[in-house]
């Protein structure tokens, strides 16, 4: 799936859902070497959550203010409410135990080189919702049931504290 | 990108746009030109940050307040979640006509619990008007609302008026002095009075919302009295 931005008109991100993954160590390990953000689906609460993180990772490569070397690790830990890169890093990224990841990337070429990358087969974005672990969210974004109560909508809550993640 | 003007005011401009496909509401600093560029700029982005430190603040304690979606620090320009379908407090008490006690009552509760809660984090509003209140009602399954006409049937039918939004927290600050609440207070009932002047018990009805939520609503209460024998301004001495 392809989305743009209305923001940043010459980016397009491109994501897709991969489930049954048997070589996440493998590809863990080069991480560095492959174009590409890996997300982890289970504490994604919607399509938009990625997009809120893009558009700030996006903006962090235009004014110059990146907090990571690359903007696809800036998209990761933008995912966070957490300010810690590492524990960020490896807790919205791949882990050795994943056995279901987002990929999401500028080029659409790289989607060609990651699917021969991965061993696993591909999903649509749709059962997205299925990996989500609202409860683990909730605790680590530290959303009270009274912030809930107001719309009761995740993403919101989410997207409000990454839009003023270290500003 | 297109985007429509919504509304301006001394210090910033209001527009109607899209981002990631969804209606938002873009609210800009406009650059003063009488002051000296690069003050201008650090004002500014001081004005925004501070705005949105309050709303996420105050959100994450359960007040409804727009979702912030992105704050562009270096052009001074906030996203956020657009209420809809909303109208806003002046809106309903203006045009809504035959509002049965209940909802004015409910209205009321859930603007005093808003401030108390804001109060209880030592956020100040700073400007507390009905326009700066929106209500988003609860919409019964296949109901069209397409203006506010629309809206304000919808919450006399409900009799609930649903969620209450504080929006705008463009003056607000972080202040512990029971003079700062007692002066809120204060200005929304100044407003109230002048606007809305036959809605002569909305007031006392948000006061008593306001004391069920507020931790500090006694010392807060007593201030306001002394407030209203000599206004907004304190009497300078020394």
């Amino acid at each position: 799936m392809e989305f743009t931005f209305e923001l940043f008109p010459e980016y397009t991100l491109y994501l897709q859902l991969y489930i049954n993954l048997t070589n996440s160590s493998e590809l863990r390990a080069n991480v560095r070497n492959f174009d590409c953000a890996f997300i982890n689906p289970s504490l994604i609460t919607s399509i938009k959550h990625i997009l809120v993180a893009a558009n700030r990772a996006i903006s962090g490569v235009k004014t110059n203010t990146k907090k990571t070397d690359s903007i696809y690790s800036d998209l990761v830990y933008y995912l966070s409410p957490s300010c810690n890169i590492r524990s960020t890093l490896s807790q919205f990224g791949i882990q050795d135990s994943s056995t279901s990841i987002i990929i999401a990337c500028f080029d659409p070429q790289t989607l060609i080189t990651m699917d021969s990358a991965i061993c696993g087969s591909k999903d649509s974005l749709d059962t997205l919702a299925s990996f989500t672990n609202f409860k683990e969210i909730q605790s680590i974004f530290k959303i009270s049931d009274s912030e809930l109560s107001i719309d009761h909508s995740f993403t919101n809550a989410v997207s409000s504290r990454i839009a003023l993640k270290d500003l | 990108m297109d985007r429509h003007l919504i509304a301006q005011g001394a210090e910033g401009k209001v527009f109607l746009g899209k981002l990631f496909g969804e209606d938002v509401v873009i609210k800009e600093r406009i650059a003063r030109k009488y002051r000296h560029p690069l003050l201008d700029a650090k004002i500014r982005q001081k004005r925004i940050l501070q705005e949105t430190r309050n709303m996420g603040k105050a959100r994450k304690e359960g007040v409804p307040i727009p979702a912030v979606l992105f704050v562009d620090a270096a052009n001074c320009v906030i996203f956020m979640e657009k209420i809809t379908p909303g109208i806003t407090v002046k809106e309903f008490l203006l045009k809504a006509q035959d509002v049965s006690k209940e909802i004015m009552i409910d209205l009321a509760h859930k603007i005093g619990r808003n401030i108390a809660l804001l109060h209880n984090i030592q956020c100040i509003q700073g400007d507390l008007t009905t326009s700066n209140m929106m209500i988003k009602p609860f919409v019964s399954l296949g109901a069209e609302l397409n203006d506010s006409n629309d809206i304000i049937q919808e919450i006399l039918k409900n009799k609930d008026v649903g969620t209450v939004y504080m929006i705008d927290f463009g003056l607000s600050f972080i202040s512990n002095l029971p003079e700062d609440m007692a002066v809120d207070l204060y200005v929304l009932e100044r407003a109230i009075g002048s606007l809305h002047p036959e809605c002569s018990s909305l007031f006392e009805d948000i006061l008593e919302g306001y004391k069920q939520n507020c931790t500090k609503a006694n010392i807060n209460l007593t201030r306001l009295s002394q407030v209203r024998l000599r206004g907004r301004k304190r009497l300078a001495f020394g």
